[in-house]
């Protein structure tokens, strides 16, 4: 297991949000995480990368464990998060979230390519000024571009047009053919149903169904999870 | 025995140039020197204090102590025969050296909770004051000018050395200004000051920053203290009178940006040598405490406790 | 109340004949000392109770002193009736800077380095203004208190200053048993639940203020008397930090503990300064970070701690069923809706949160307000609720025009607000939780210091209170429940006060699923036994399946959906937003 959790317990401040959730992401797999609004996914996100303290239960990384790591400790050893918002500098330039994120400048324009051309030569441009969909390419390249051995990509085609999300998906299937392992995040399931090998669903902080992508009434069953 | 320590009334008594008869043009051209230099002062006190609490939302309450202990550096410099120029950057190493130690041991305890860091360094002032008092005593000690005399220019007569204060402040804080914004630690700042959760979740070590800031702050107070050491008594209490004027600066200047020190130390300057001009130093400091009070006012303070 | 007097008149007692016992030297340290703890007990007030970290308590000590002093010297035969001059000076002292500074809610380290500022600049200002103060060397030579002619002399003066300055502290001791002293550790502890349970927190504060300001003017007036002299150092730095110190040591919010901490650390030096001045002072510095940083509760508490003391015996509240039924039974007069909202915009910066929105109850429902995130469900609550205003459209709560007002006057009208994460009077036990709520609605400050210790609690909170038990123990901590009975408590405080509209943000957060079906239980039987309005912000589905009559979804800051959950549910709008084929 690259990213490995044991009865994960989590919350903001006084208030419990994840009550003891256990999973596991393998290299060269994509495993995606669903649930309805609420059910504390971007509280798992935010626990995983370490920006909510961990109340209960144990997270490794490739065997080493960064419970009680800082957040630049576990992107340093190997785990990098793309966030559903507030994921960029909004006041800084695309060029200076790129230094930010450890690309030096070199390399630049080869990370604003991987998006087709729409990012390529923007560097000098405020991040805040690119439009949302832009926004949410860039927050995706910083996390694929990365050397990491496991990337957490929260809700990264909302706001994404579907041709766009074609190409994530493309990006993704590479980044999990290289041996890296995924954890997908997602409310809707356009995405996570072409590319994911493995689902889990969050309810209320808990961990209510999983399943393989081969199983033959998945799609009913998270339908039905998904349902308002 | 205190009113008499030209120290003892901190920023103010830069102000008292020699003024001998002169026309009315000249007497306004010595104002605005005036005024210039007292924005020096104010200037490069308070940017120490507002880089520490811009990056880390830690009021310092001991920045006096550190421009006083700058000061003893100088003393020390002069009582060893060296060139007071040398007291400059060595005030600048000794209080980085200083102000990292007290980030390492003290404050980063603390700097999460405002209340709790604004007694912490309010204690941690009276023990640098006692500090410095048991190794020099209470005696009032001074550094000569190092370059006595005055100089001609805009058709009046300036003491020379508070020219090249004035230059020097003026150089060192915007150049410090320049690195937070121009240099590669300077983008990070800015990035914590942005955002300090994705900042460190973009693999920045926040704690590292801190810790240069509060050094930085502290270098900077060092060196304020080593200039102005030739201007007035040195003693353990010296740094005191410095602490209300640099923290309207940083209040008026606005919280949170590091050019609102510039902005911050030109307005309390402008409005205590006016004030200065017709009434005298006290009614300057109520006037610029009223402007504080007004400021706070008119703006939301973007200093936000953490919810207990 | 009756032991704090017991104990103040005991102490007064025992002061006396220990003064009288030790004589002259001894007795004039005490008398200082103690007019230093009453100095410190003020700070707590303000600072320990209320919460407001005031760095300049000296002003209107000081300002009283120089007061005091100047008519004692003009006529000394009038130093009886300048005590009470001193203290109602520092009251004036102290709530013009509380107007000034307070009434714009800043942060605790705003207020700090504004009134520290604001004492050095006195300070400044004393050594200047020859003619009234005496400058540097300030005014020399106050007589003694006298009356009728006569001054006391020297022993006598000291035994009368002592005996003043613990009922000064006693006063304080006995304010703080009243009900307004658990208010003020309200306010301190959480103020924007304070408010929304209807208390005009602002007018509280400077009210806590102007008393403070008052006792340490009548101690500035006694510190006169005492060593007959003052001079611009008592605006100054050093004894600004001193009565920090003091009460820092001792223990804020205990009264006692500063008292503690002004005798013993004013001893300590008064001992240790002759041998060992320099290290002493060192020392104290050394002391106040090491109280800050290790145990910055001070010492009282961490002593109760320590042996296992029950933590501030205070007297709790007593909870009475109230015979009326605060919560409405009836259906609002004549046709007045209960709640409407026309057309609410909220920007916030160039994003849209809210966009037109108008939502209406006619008469009492169970009604959820659902909608993706970003929606501006919270939003729309704040609003109803006065927590956040609105820049465009208006607020009605029972047929009164409420657009703009504070939440305090929304809740004095019968709208009751439970925050989406509790948010409780930790320090505070369940009774006192409760009682503060059913205060709130009538709580100008001397109000609350006159009315009993008892609590008129309506039927629908005593009935949560039993159902979960949280009648068996009202005196615990309401920081020591667990999360779950916290958001009962949070429940019960919200109907405990003359609730007739409740909006809830997402109550089931934090709990399991068995958990929100039983709070679903409950919210029902509270709306079908009292008719209570109640609006509910949640994204449970399974829940509002449970409790709703009627649900309004929320897109993008407008009105999407209304009707059944049926209804809702088989809206294709809704669906699609929900199933995210939105853009």
């Amino acid at each position: 297991m690259r990213l490995e959790a044991n009865g994960l317990r989590s919350g903001h401040g006084n208030v419990p949000v994840l009550h003891g959730v256990s999973f596991g992401v393998s290299g060269g797999e994509i495993v995606a995480l669903v649930g309805r609004n609420g059910a504390g996914k971007t509280t798992l996100v935010k626990t995983v990368v370490g920006l909510l303290r961990v109340t209960g239960g144990q997270l490794m990384l490739d065997g080493t464990e960064i419970t009680r790591l800082a957040p630049s400790g576990r992107v340093r050893a190997g785990l990098r998060a793309a966030f559903q918002e507030r994921s960029l500098f909004s006041q800084l330039s695309v060029g200076d979230n790129l230094c930010l994120n450890g690309y030096p400048t070199e390399t630049h324009e080869g990370v604003l390519d991987m998006f087709s051309a729409s990012l390529a030569g923007r560097a000098a441009q405020r991040a805040g000024s690119l439009s949302g969909g832009e926004q949410k390419m860039l927050t995706a390249a910083l996390a694929l571009a990365s050397s990491a051995s496991v990337l957490v990509m929260d809700e990264p085609t909302e706001g994404l047009q579907p041709s766009n999300v074609e190409m994530l998906g493309d990006r993704l299937d590479a980044a999990r053919n290289s041996g890296r392992g995924i954890l997908l995040v997602e409310q809707h399931l356009a995405l996570a149903t072409r590319v994911a090998d493995r689902f889990i669903v969050l309810e209320k902080g808990e961990i209510v169904d999983s399943g393989s992508a081969g199983d033959h009434n998945l799609a009913d069953r998270l339908a039905q999870h998904l349902a308002i | 025995m205190r009113a008499a320590s030209p120290a003892r009334t901190g920023c103010g008594d830069l102000n008292t140039a020699e003024t001998p008869e002169h026309s009315p043009l000249d007497a306004l051209t010595l104002e605005l020197l005036n005024g210039l230099s007292l924005f020096a002062t104010l200037a490069i006190v308070a940017l120490g204090l507002g880089i520490v609490f811009g990056l880390m939302g830690v009021i310092n309450l001991a920045h006096g102590e550190f421009v006083m202990i700058g000061a003893y550096v100088s003393y020390v410099v002069h009582a060893n025969g060296l060139n007071h120029w040398v007291s400059v950057p060595l005030a600048a190493a000794v209080l980085f050296v200083l102000g990292a130690f007290i980030e390492l041991t003290l404050i980063r305890r603390v700097h999460r909770q405002p209340e709790i860091t604004i007694l912490a360094t309010f204690g941690l002032s009276v023990c640098l004051r006692q500090a410095v008092e048991l190794v020099f005593t209470k005696d009032f000690r001074g550094v000569p000018n190092p370059v006595p005399g005055a100089t001609r220019a805009f058709g009046v007569l300036f003491p020379t050395y508070r020219y090249l204060l004035i230059g020097i402040a003026v150089v060192v804080v915007v150049a410090t200004l320049l690195a937070f914004t121009k240099s590669r630690f300077g983008l990070t700042v800015r990035a914590i000051v942005a955002d300090r959760e994705l900042a460190e979740a973009s693999g920045i070590r926040t704690g590292i920053a801190n810790f240069c800031a509060f050094g930085i702050g502290a270098a900077t107070a060092g060196i304020a203290g080593a200039l102005v050491a030739p201007l007035g008594a040195i003693e353990p209490q010296a740094g005191l009178p410095y602490l209300p004027g640099a923290f309207l600066v940083v209040i008026v200047g606005g919280f949170n940006r590091l050019w609102g020190v510039v902005a911050g130390a030109l307005t309390v300057a402008a409005v205590q040598t006016g004030v200065i001009h017709f009434y005298d130093t006290v009614w300057a400091q109520i006037a610029s405490l009223g402007l504080a009070v007004l400021v706070l006012g008119f703006r939301r303070i973007s200093v936000e406790e953490t919810p207990t | 109340m009756r032991r704090a007097l017991t104990l103040g008149a005991v102490f007064a007692v025992g002061v006396a004949a220990m003064s009288v016992a030790l004589g002259g030297f001894r007795a004039g340290q005490i008398s200082l000392f103690l007019v230093f703890a009453a100095l410190a007990v003020s700070l707590d007030f303000v600072w320990g109770y209320t919460g407001i970290l005031s760095l300049g308590q000296l002003l209107p000590f000081g300002i009283a002193a120089y007061t005091s002093a100047k008519i004692a010297t003009a006529a000394p035969s009038l130093s009886v009736p300048a005590l009470i001059v001193a203290a109602i000076v520092g009251a004036a002292i102290s709530a013009a800077v509380g107007v000034a500074v307070l009434r714009r809610r800043p942060t605790a380290v705003v207020v700090g380095l504004l009134t520290l500022v604001l004492s050095l600049t006195l300070e400044q200002v004393a050594e200047q203004w020859r003619e009234v103060t005496g400058g540097f060397n300030g005014l020399t030579g106050v007589p003694r208190i006298g009356a009728f002619g006569t001054q006391l002399p020297d022993a006598a003066q000291d035994i009368v200053i002592s005996v003043l300055a613990l009922g000064a502290i006693t006063v304080v001791g006995v304010l703080v048993r009243r009900p307004v002293g658990a208010v003020l550790v309200g306010i301190r502890s959480n103020e924007r639940r304070m408010e929304a349970l209807g208390y005009d927190t602002i007018r509280i504060k400077i009210w806590a203020f102007t008393v403070g300001g008052a006792v340490a003017g009548f101690a500035g007036a006694l510190y006169v008397h005492r060593t007959g002299f003052v001079s611009p150092q008592i605006f100054g730095f050093a004894l600004a930090t001193n009565v920090v110190l003091w009460t820092l040591v001792g223990g804020r919010g205990t009264i006692v503990g500063p008292v503690i901490g002004a005798l013993a650390i004013n001893f300590a030096s008064a001992t240790l300064a002759d041998v060992w001045l320099q290290y002493w002072t060192l020392a104290t510095g050394v002391i106040f970070v090491g109280v800050v940083v290790v145990m910055p509760g001070g010492l009282i508490p961490s002593l109760q701690r320590l042996l296992r003391l029950p933590g501030g015996r205070r007297r709790q509240p007593r909870l009475i069923r109230s015979d009326t039924h605060a919560v409405t039974t009836d259906p609002p007069l004549g046709g007045t809706a209960i709640f409407e909202a026309d057309g609410v915009e909220k920007n916030f910066g160039f994003f849209r949160l809210l966009d037109g929105v108008t939502l209406t109850m006619d008469h009492p429902e169970l009604r959820c307000l659902i909608g993706p995130n970003g929606a501006g469900k919270s939003t729309l609550l704040d609003i109803l609720c006065g927590q956040q205003g609105c820049q465009a459209g208006s607020v009605r709560v029972f047929g009164q025009e409420y657009t703009g007002r504070r939440s305090w006057e929304f809740a004095r009208h019968g709208v009751s607000r439970k925050f989406q994460s509790p948010q409780l009077i930790n320090d505070l036990s369940v009774a006192a939780n409760v009682a503060i709520a059913t205060w709130g609605i009538r709580s100008s400050p001397w109000n609350l210091v006159r009315r009993s210790l008892n609590a008129q609690v309506p039927l629908p909170a005593l009935e949560i209170l039993e159902r979960t038990g949280l009648n068996q123990r009202l005196e615990t901590p309401a920081g020591a429940l667990s999360h779950g009975d916290k958001q009962w408590l949070e429940i019960a405080m919200a109907v405990a006060g003359e609730c007739r509209l409740l909006l809830l943000d997402e109550p089931t957060a934090g709990m399991t699923v068995a958990e929100s079906l039983e709070a679903a239980a409950l919210l029902r039987e509270l709306h079908r036994v009292h008719r209570l309005p109640i609006v509910i912000v949640e994204h449970d589905m399974a829940f509002i399946r449970a409790v709703a009559d009627r649900v309004t979804v929320l897109a993008r800051g407008a009105v999407l959906a209304d009707g059944t959950v049926a209804e809702v549910e088989s809206n294709p709008d809704v669906q699609a937003i929900y199933a995210g084929v939105d853009s």
